[in-house]
């Protein structure tokens, strides 16, 4: 059995059984992981991540249900993540708002305005962001 | 002559260790801070996790392992292997859970893996002993899983190894913040206490190194309770920086959920020998 080739390791240091190749290439694998994600997060600390910046974009208006939707996308092209976002939509005098938990660095997320009437037209669909938390 | 490990038999391992690293990555997997770590954690935080994992898992691999090993190069490489597993475990399940989104930024997707990557490859480290038959081919002798595990130093590498464990699993909750802010510092001071004692029952009963020797209830206490819970409190406060937790607060307050934490990890350290 090779159970009992070695019960002093001191004494007979390396008398295993000869790697297999498949070893070697998951060990491979491993190291190369563990240098992409150092090579990944050492991008992000060059950039610098002191700032969230958030980009907003009306994506789509449409009737639904008798009440008019806007897809309203952020984008946060800074190295920081904001958590609770706050944006708010206005038609008019109406204003609509949804809070987006968290948006991370360089990341996207999308959330939807709701209206009694049609944004667009006569009376244009400003957005905005009103305020977040450091996460 | 040792016979040769054909390809088939380590392909087995990694299956096992597959398993393994499912099976205690898991309840992380499913935690959503876990989730939001893996973006709004300092870079250079998480750089450091990941390279303190692979001296971590080679000191799991040799003591515990998803197969047997001979010698160092082959526990490093296991080590090595155990990450892979660990991204692998982390990448399926976050896909299925949907958590990984195939629009994110490669920063947020490499961060959301490689923080799950970490104690899934612990999991897959721990197969070997938690889910490996009785008399399995892979399984170390008992006298020799015990030479490996005599000596102080093993015994105390184990224990920061079982608190790193356990501790992990709440430490990136809310709930930790939230008991230590409920917690009055008297309650603080007897919840140490109960950890401490709970280690110590542990430690005895489990019959550490100490107890081979017959040695009396004062002087385990001394050796292995003692240096055990520092250092469980050690690996708590190192985890709490690692998440962010010890961002901002006062050092009344980074007490406070030390001990909080403390509570699981001084478990780990207790019950290592049986997840180890």
């Amino acid at each position: 059995m090779a159970t009992k080739t070695r019960t002093n390791k001191a004494a007979e240091p390396t008398k295993g059984p000869r790697s297999p190749l498949l070893e070697w290439i998951m060990a491979g694998l491993g190291l190369a992981l563990v240098l992409a994600v150092l090579g990944v997060l050492g991008r992000a600390m060059m950039d610098g991540r002191d700032e969230v910046d958030v980009t907003l974009r009306v994506t789509e208006t449409r009737l639904v249900g008798g009440r008019w939707t806007a897809v309203v996308e952020a984008r946060n092209t800074g190295g920081a993540a904001a958590a609770r976002l706050e944006i708010e939509g206005r038609v008019g005098e109406e204003t609509a708002a949804f809070t987006l938990d968290y948006l991370p660095p360089r990341g996207r997320d999308t959330g939807v305005l709701v209206f009694s009437r049609p944004p667009g037209g006569g009376t244009a669909l400003t957005v905005r962001p009103i305020g977040w938390t450091e996460p | 002559m040792a016979p040769a490990l054909s390809n088939r038999d380590y392909a087995h391992g990694l299956l096992r260790a597959f398993g393994g690293a499912v099976l205690f990555g898991f309840p992380l997997l499913m935690t959503m801070e876990m989730w939001r770590l893996g973006f709004t954690m300092a870079p250079e935080r998480l750089a450091l996790f990941v390279l303190l994992a692979v001296p971590l898992l080679f000191g799991l691999s040799y003591y515990a392992g998803f197969r047997k090993t001979y010698g160092p190069m082959n526990d490093a490489l296991d080590a090595l292997a155990a990450l892979a597993v660990g991204f692998a475990a982390a990448a399926v399940l976050l896909f299925l859970f949907g958590v990984i989104q195939p629009g994110a930024s490669v920063e947020e997707t490499v961060g959301k893996l490689s923080i799950q990557a970490v104690p899934a490859a612990i999991g897959a480290l721990l197969a070997r002993k938690q889910l490996a038959a009785e008399g399995d081919a892979s399984s170390d002798g008992p006298e020799d899983e015990e030479n490996r595990r005599e000596g102080y130093v093993s015994e105390l590498f184990l224990m920061a190894a079982g608190a790193l464990f356990l501790s992990f699993n709440v430490a990136p909750t809310e709930e930790v913040v939230l008991i230590a802010y409920q917690m009055s510092p008297l309650l603080a001071a007897l919840l140490a206490i109960a950890s401490i004692a709970l280690l110590h029952a542990i430690v005895y009963s489990l019959g550490f190194a100490g107890q081979h020797r017959h040695e009396g209830h004062a002087d385990a206490f001394l050796h292995f309770t003692v240096p055990g819970y520092a250092l469980v409190l050690l690996m708590c406060l190192y985890v709490e920086w690692t998440f962010g937790h010890a961002d901002g607060q006062s050092l009344g307050g980074l007490a406070m959920t030390t001990v909080v934490l403390a509570f699981p990890g001084a478990l780990g350290a207790g019950a290592a020998r049986l997840l180890v």
